[in-house]
């Protein structure tokens, strides 16, 4: 008889559905043999296999099943693979008095109790499985010290014996557990039997990394799944997720799925968090359909299984630094420096040169006239203390099971008076009405509130950036200096007021399944979503100063306090309907479904200025006249009909396909619907017969593919159509009046954006603590809705059109290995996958700019000038291209590019003789590729190790303005300006200072960098207390533990700039580094 | 049974789905669709007023139009904050400044919004008044006119759009300038037949009439070098009698004057709430705390006439060590000089006047003279005063003082040019400039002076009179003396002292200042580049790289 192999731990833990009516039980084992693969080893010496049992089991796992067979017989039974084998419980009766008996229960990581563990004695002398509360009842000798516990899918653990007779144990999940069961769209699938690219993650991994948003816990975890963090500002250092490289030139964000409804995955509590699948091909993803081309993720929050009470509490504080700032020149050097400068150009110095030499003395005698301030020391003052307390409540009965849990999450910022906190409270339960009803009714309710500084924190970078040492910051008075023309980035932290968004959240998900048969179930959801942006932004009239204690400028000149109320709501109904059944060697699984969301934004603002009281900070207190009211809204709505069929052979042929129809309102009439479908099949060599041989070695080994297509939606609301605008308003007669104007083109014949996906996959595993799983995809994405750039003569913004094609061709590999070597646990998890982005095709419009989308190259590809290095000899500048401006010695030099055709034969074979944009050709890519994770897990005793490596393999960066450029537009310079290019200084890095002269500010690759990089992400060492400890204080697990962020990278970026930059100005919050230490504690 | 609910239920969901098809049907609800709009007269109110709105533009950082901002590309003036506007001065302008693809973008949006009008105005259901409706497309046709007339001055010949484009129908080439001079002047020709002299409901005082778009052809044709055609449309504007110079020039910039003067034709308004400017804040002195970042030069300066009608270098009334002294009184209108009292600060730009008087307190006290040690204090050694009305509420950033487009201090001044290039001198050319000096309390000309004396003349007039209004660049390219006032250095004050003797002042009114003694003392402000190609401006490379028809200038 060939039973399936099942996966490691599968066995006893898969849910079946079973009836015996008066069987005996070998009878009944047979049939579980048949439903569970399960074999049965014993002697009838030891068991009454003919003993008649009667009972009806509905989604119960096998080994509440077996438990139920042998229950009444002095048996016990132990699994070995796929083989239950049944032995008499053994009564040593030589030795009566040295046996005693101990209690215990077994408790998962969250406290949940763990049925079927196996509990054994060191020697071996007895063996025992805890029941569904987790409960085991072992005797034990005198010579055994140490009970053993062992549940497949879990690591295993043990206990020294001390004496009591009661003992909690806690098991960890496996990396394996996971793994075995996936979640897929509108369902779970075995993961052996998946013939789609997913990649999973689960909770447990999740919780060591300790981020106040979801998407930076997922950085480097999962094989093509990059995420790249522009910002640490608290409360808005998301990371950018881009799954597979980016398809379209619009939004290319994920859909992320929360228990099945859409949402944002930042701002959910990390530690409610079961798992995590990232749906990557199309076979997996287009039962999604039109929103699926960028990648699903689905996010699965805890619920309680089984039965039992237990309270957790999870919490830690650390504090943050700058992983990076720049070093600013003091006032003498920003002076003399931007003499220079000017005098390069042929125009007069800027600074008095006497007052220049003496400024030491100057400022010394007298600082507030003579300032040398260090600003990015005066405006990142803070620690950026922050803090996660999640307190978690699971109860198990025998119909309601609860999940509750609370959390609160606060981080400050690196800047005074920036922070952000977010209370979260979820309720997840579960209602067995009767055996064929359950209801679902999750509630979550959120608030979220962000706090900056009233005249904004990118306003506060800005200055601080591009302030020069020589502006007065703070006078000995205690008075705020002018900085620049009244903007001083540290009385901007101060005293400018604030900006306030608070945003209260409530979410519902109800959900009912009934079972028509046992093999048929009908699954319908509601899941309502109301939430609210609570925008209030008080400006404070700002004074600074002059030195003398006048009042140099106020910026504004009058407070003004804008009150914005957004109220957002989304409707959310779905049903689906399932069917599983298997036929011998045949399975099949139907779904089918429908579903419609819908979308409502409503907004209205208020504002006035002139507020005398202090203090009031509403609307009411501030003056009438030029009150303004503004407000508007939008909607939109998805409609869609879905499908899937599976069918296996023995498992080991493996076959799926379906099918996805969306409606969008966002098409004109005509265009509305498309449809979406997709095929895979999976291919499980490994149970071949002919695998047999090698089949210890390598227990797995399955070829997938997979086909399909998935749509792109997310191009604005109303793209279809131009209307109106009637915010154009003018003055009459000293009078405002409304005016009406088309600012944009119509298309109405637009539709979707269709993206087509082929994906070849592998995934083996090699004895029983290796795996790897590597993907090759093909991704084409045609029609894609781009606002080409079109003539301006127009006069209206451009429309969108079906008009572009992308390729992104990738790979992905992904290792693990998890072995243990007595009580030394160890898993490694490697990941490293590129992708290839090319656009195929724009219509033979080529876009202008710094990062563009050309034809032939990849999206946001770099666009600039060849930089040769500096002019060195006036030979050069005579023979030379004509550049930009006056330039001269120590000026970079451009490559003249051949743009010209004497020949006739449409290739360019000349160069024109003039430098100018003719000359720009792709010269990078920002794209990242070879991204990569590595993750080590150690276990010793009670100390446990986690360290997170994380990079990017290849990348170009860009930085331009005053980030990198001396003196750009007036600003200052960087100490390593002050390596510029000048007679005595040929081999410079930067060329020579010549102020507001364009030539060397042209975008170049001189100002491009390499943005590959390797980080140490996140290393977290925990200890638990022992067991005899906590006995004594009523709990039942305490660990604590230390762990840091973003710790060390390895770049060789600008100095001063986080690699993870975005192309830019370098105006943005720096991305931070922590520290913090937590327990966790479970009652 | 329960089965039979709960499959009732679940294919009732499914036929309550189907069943309300609108649910795919959503529209914006703030904004009407663009087919059906221009259905009737409110409509077209709404259009008319959404196309004058384009006369708006933001730059300088100051939500300034570029009609202010376009005396910093000349010789008279310089812009510090802003390098893409320097570029267009200092000759090292490219394809991609900003400044020129958003001038180029704004006026064909604005160009657009009139041919939506011009084209859609057969929609009107109902007409209840059909001269209001004539007058709101004659309107848009001026204002069209307007926007060309900027467009070709600026980049030579561009696409002469009169109707709604499409993908299709967009890519099309330049057109000649001369031909577009056709164009403009015919339809403000057209124009001036329909609109009226004047409006009497308030919601249409400031919109264009007969007077504007006579200004205009005569401002245009000016340009075109059609000496009859401008003189006779000046001629038109004199002979109407609804125009009128201010009796003080000051007036023209004050707000509260603005509103009531009859020599004002068309402007830019402002009303805070709905959209104000902050010009005062981006050019006074730093005293008064502005940025003083937009500034008058020495060159603006040396060509204020001297009270007795001579230039500096010929007028026994200038005195090099009083130098503001015995000066045209516009100079002290137009601009700050050290000496003045401005904001109730006394201005002193002398690098070693480290104190000045501060005489909004009383009795006046010493205040440290930001204007002096401030290291981006005025780098010319003067600043703006036009437009900076003090009794503006917030005047600094929250200005509501109307830039002006066309009035009828230019109309005198182009009769008096057209009839000059025409050689048509008589008494009426003596008459429109001897107004304008009157008006400034400056001396009449001469008697039977030629033709060359009387260039001379109104070209220094125009420099001086239109000072800061936006008039200057077209000028010195029309009289091709850019390639003089704009290579080389531009120049500002003396940081510590006064020049020893004055420039020698040429043809045109530009000092020179080679005959200086201590002219290397003079701060240069920047290094000016200028090559042909700068008569004109590059066409936006946006443009150029999306529609192969159209051909850069050449020299970029």
């Amino acid at each position: 008889m060939i039973s399936p192999v099942l996966a490691h731990g599968q066995a006893l833990r898969q849910l079946i559905t079973v009836e015996f009516k008066n069987t005996a039980i070998k009878d009944a084992f047979k049939e579980l043999n048949s439903l569970a693969g399960v074999k049965f080893v014993y002697s009838p010496k030891d068991l009454d296999e003919n003993k008649k049992v009667s009972g009806k089991f509905v989604e119960k796992s096998a080994a509440s099943v077996i438990d139920f067979l042998l229950s009444g017989q002095n048996v016990t039974y132990s699994v070995k693979d796929n083989t239950i084998i049944i032995r008499k419980v053994t009564q040593s009766k030589q030795q009566p008095i040295q046996q005693r008996s101990i209690t215990g229960q077994v408790l998962d990581e969250s406290g949940k109790p763990l049925g079927n563990v196996t509990v054994k004695t060191n020697t071996g002398s007895h063996e025992a499985v805890t029941d569904d509360s987790g409960n085991f009842n072992i005797a034990v000798v005198a010579n055994d010290t140490q009970l053993h516990f062992s549940l497949l899918g879990y690591s295993q653990s043990q206990i020294s014996l001390t004496g009591q007779t009661t003992y909690i144990v806690h098991m960890n999940g496996a990396q394996q557990d996971l793994e075995e069961v996936v979640v897929v769209g509108y369902g779970i699938q075995k993961k052996v039997n998946l013939t789609g690219s997913v990649s999973a993650i689960g909770g447990e991994e999740l919780s060591k990394r300790l981020v106040g948003q979801t998407s930076m816990a997922l950085q480097g975890a999962l094989p093509g799944v990059t995420i790249t963090q522009r910002s640490g500002q608290p409360g808005a250092d998301a990371g950018g997720i881009r799954i597979r490289g980016i398809g379209t030139l619009n939004n290319a964000n994920p859909l992320v799925l929360i228990d099945g409804v859409e949402g944002s995955m930042e701002n959910i509590d990390p530690l409610t968090i079961e798992s995590i699948s990232v749906l990557k091909d199309a076979a997996s993803s287009s039962i999604y359909g039109s929103r699926a081309a960028n990648g699903v993720i689905l996010i699965t929050t805890k619920r309680m299984s089984g039965k039992g009470f237990t309270i957790n509490y999870s919490g830690y504080g650390g504090v943050q630094s700058p992983t990076d700032l720049r070093d600013m020149v003091n006032a003498q050097d920003h002076m003399s420096l931007m003499n220079i400068a000017y005098e390069n150009t042929g125009a007069s110095p800027v600074f008095d040169q006497d007052r220049v030499r003496d400024y030491a003395n100057l400022h010394a005698a007298d600082p507030d006239n003579n300032p040398d301030v260090d600003w990015q020391d005066l405006v990142y003052t803070e620690s950026g203390f922050t803090q996660n307390h999640t307190a978690t409540i699971n109860a198990g009965m025998d119909r309601i099971k609860l999940m509750g849990s609370f959390g609160y999450y606060s981080q400050k910022g690196l800047i005074k008076n920036t922070d952000f906190d977010r209370y979260s409270l979820r309720l997840n339960t579960d209602i067995d009405l009767t055996e064929k009803l359950s209801l679902r009714t999750d509630v979550m309710l959120r608030q979220m509130t962000r706090d900056e500084p009233g005249s904004s924190v990118a306003s506060v970078i800005q200055w601080l950036n591009r302030l020069p040492a020589t502006e007065p910051a703070l006078y000995t008075t205690g008075l705020y200096g002018h900085g620049w023309q009244g903007n001083n980035p540290l009385a901007m932290t101060m005293a400018s007021g604030f900006i306030e968004q608070v945003t209260p959240s409530v979410q519902l998900n109800l959900g009912a399944n009934y079972k028509i048969t046992d093999k048929i179930n009908v699954d319908v959801a509601y899941a309502p979503h109301i939430y609210e942006e609570h925008y209030r932004r008080l400006q404070s009239a700002l004074p600074t100063y002059y030195p003398d204690g006048s009042v140099a400028y106020s910026i504004p000149e009058q407070t003004m306090l804008i009150h914005k109320n957004t109220r957002f709501h989304k409707g959310n109904v779905r049903a689906t309907i399932h069917y599983d059944d298997r036929f011998n060697d045949h399975g099949i699984q139907l779904l089918g479904g429908w579903h419609q969301e819908d979308y409502s934004e409503r907004w209205f603002q208020g504002s006035r200025r002139g507020f005398d009281l202090p203090g009031y900070e509403v609307l009411d207190a501030g003056s009438r006249e030029e009150q303004q009211a503004t407000g508007a809204g939008s909607d939109w709505a998805l409609r869609s009909f879905f499908g899937r069929a599976n069918y296996d052979f023995k498992e080991r042929y493996l076959f799926e396909a379906n099918l996805r129809v969306d409606g969008s309102s966002r098409f004109a009439p005509g265009h509305k619907w498309g449809i979406f479908p997709s095929f895979s099949a999976g291919w499980r060599i490994s149970e071949e017969p002919f695998w047999e041989p090698v089949r210890d070695k390598l227990p797995e080994f399955k070829f997938r593919t997979s086909w399909g297509q998935l749509g792109n939606q997310n191009i604005g609301t109303y793209p279809f159509d131009a209307f109106v605008d009637l915010d154009v308003p003018y003055i009459f007669n000293a009078n405002p009046y409304n005016g009406a104007a088309l600012l944009a083109m119509a298309n109405n014949q637009i539709t979707w954006e269709t993206t087509e996906m082929t994906n070849f996959g592998v995934d083996f595993r090699f004895l029983n603590n290796f795996q790897m799983t590597f993907d090759y995809y093909v991704k084409n994405t045609r029609d894609i809705l781009l606002t080409l750039d079109v003539p301006k003569i127009i006069g209206l913004a451009a429309p969108y059109q079906n008009a572009g094609k992308v390729r992104n061709k990738g790979w992905e590999l992904a290792l693990s290995y998890a072995n243990q070597v007595n009580d030394f646990s160890y898993n490694f998890g490697f990941n490293l996958s590129d992708v290839k982005n090319k656009i195929i095709d724009l219509k033979g419009i080529n876009n202008t700019g710094l990062t563009v989308n050309h034809e032939g190259y990849a999206m946001n590809s770099i666009l600039a000038l060849e930089a040769m290095g500096f002019f060195t000899s006036q030979e050069q500048l005579d023979n030379h291209a004509q550049q930009y401006g006056n330039y001269a010695l120590g000026d970079i030099m451009y490559k003249d590019q051949l743009t010209v055709d004497t020949d006739g034969d449409g290739i360019p074979n000349e160069a024109d003789g003039i430098i100018n944009d003719d000359d720009k050709v792709i010269v990078g890519n920002t794209i990242p590729r070879f991204t990569f994770g590595f993750t080590t897990n150690l276990s010793w005793k009670n100390f446990d190790f986690h360290m997170m490596l994380q990079g990017v393999g290849k990348a170009d960066g860009y930085l331009y303005s005053q980030s990198v450029m001396p003196f750009y537009l007036g600003g200052t310079a960087q100490e390593a300006h002050k390596d510029y290019w000048r007679e005595d200084n040929q081999n410079a890095t930067f060329p020579r200072l010549a102020f507001n002269e364009p030539n060397n500010e042209n975008h170049s690759t001189f100002w491009m960098r390499n943005a590959a990089y390797l980080r140490v992400k996140n290393i977290q060492v925990g200890y638990t207390l022992p067991q005899s400890v906590l006995n004594k204080i009523g709990v039942h697990k305490l660990r604590i533990f230390a762990s840091g962020q973003n710790l060390f990278s390895f770049d060789s970026f600008w100095d001063g700039f986080d690699v993870e930059a975005p192309v830019g100005t370098g105006n943005y919050y720096p991305q931070v580094r922590n520290f913090s230490v937590g327990l966790d504690l479970n009652f | 049974m329960k089965r039979i609910i709960y499959i009732s239920l679940f294919t009732g969901l499914i036929g309550f789905s189907s069943s309300c098809s609108d649910y795919l049907e959503k529209y914006p609800i703030d904004k009407p669709g663009s087919s059906t709009f221009l259905k009737s007269e409110v409509e077209l109110d709404l259009a008319v007023v959404g196309a004058y709105q384009r006369l708006w533009n933001g730059y300088g950082g100051y939500s300034l139009p570029f009609e202010i901002m376009l005396d910093c590309t000349t010789d008279i003036a310089w812009e510090r904050a802003d390098a893409s506007w320097q570029a267009l001065g200092n000759g090292k302008v490219d394809p991609n400044n900003w400044v020129i693809g958003n001038v180029w973008t704004s006026m064909y949006d604005g160009i657009q919004r009139c041919n939506f009008i011009i084209e859609n105005v057969d929609r009107i259901e109902n007409i209840t008044n059909q001269m209001r409706v004539d007058h709101s497309v004659a309107q848009a046709r001026f204002l069209r006119a307007y926007w060309y007339h900027h467009l070709i001055e600026m980049f030579g010949g561009v696409p002469l759009v009169t109707t709604l484009l499409d993908l299709e129908t967009a890519y099309v080439g330049r057109d000649s300038k001369e031909d577009i001079y056709d164009f403009i002047l015919d339809e403000l020709e057209a124009c001036s037949d329909i609109l009226p002299d004047s409006y009497t409901e308030s919601k249409d005082i400031g919109k264009a009439t007969k007077g504007t778009a006579l200004a205009l052809k005569s401002t245009v044709a000016l340009y075109a070098g059609r000496w009859d055609v401008s003189a006779d449309a000046a001629k038109r504007v004199m002979d109407a009698g609804v125009y009128q110079l201010e009796s003080n020039y000051e007036n023209l910039y004050i707000k509260s004057k603005q509103d009531v003067s009859k020599e004002i034709i068309f402007q830019i308004s402002f009303l805070a709430g709905t959209r104000n400017h902050s010009f005062p804040g981006g050019v006074t002195t730093r005293m008064a705390r502005g940025y003083s970042s937009k500034v008058p030069n020495q060159a603006l300066i040396d060509s204020y006439l001297c009270t007795d009608g001579l230039s500096i270098d010929e007028s026994p009334l200038y005195n090099p060590q009083k130098p503001f002294d015995n000066r045209d009184p516009r100079m002290n209108v137009t601009c700050v000089v050290p000496g003045d009292v401005f904001g109730g600060y006394q201005f002193e730009t002398h690098k070693d006047s480290t104190q000045c008087w501060n005489y909004n307190a009383s009795p006046a006290t010493r205040v440290a003279n930001q204007d002096a040690t401030n290291p981006y204090a005025t780098f010319s050694g003067y600043v703006w005063k036009k437009y900076t009305d003090m009794e503006d509420p917030d005047y600094l950033n929250r200005s509501n003082t109307a830039f002006l487009l066309l009035r009828y201090g230019e109309v005198l001044l182009n009769y008096a040019e057209a009839k000059i290039e025409a050689n048509q001198i008589d008494q009426s050319v003596y008459d429109a400039i001897n107004a304008i000096r009157d008006r400034a309390n400056m001396p009449d000309i001469d008697d039977g002076l030629s033709q060359a004396q009387l260039r001379t003349i109104v070209r220094q007039e125009r420099k001086i009179e239109l000072a800061l209004e936006g008039k200057r660049l077209y000028d010195i390219r029309r009289w091709k003396i850019a390639e003089d006032v704009l290579r080389g250095n531009l120049l500002g004050r003396i940081e510590r002292g006064l020049l020893a003797n004055a420039p020698e002042i040429d043809e045109n009114g530009n000092p020179h200042y080679d005959n200086v003694t201590n002219r290397s003392s003079m701060r240069v402000i920047e290094v000016r580049l200028f090559n042909q190609r700068n008569y004109l401006w590059p066409i936006p490379q946006i443009e150029i790289n999306v529609n192969r028809n159209i051909k850069q200038n050449p020299g970029y």
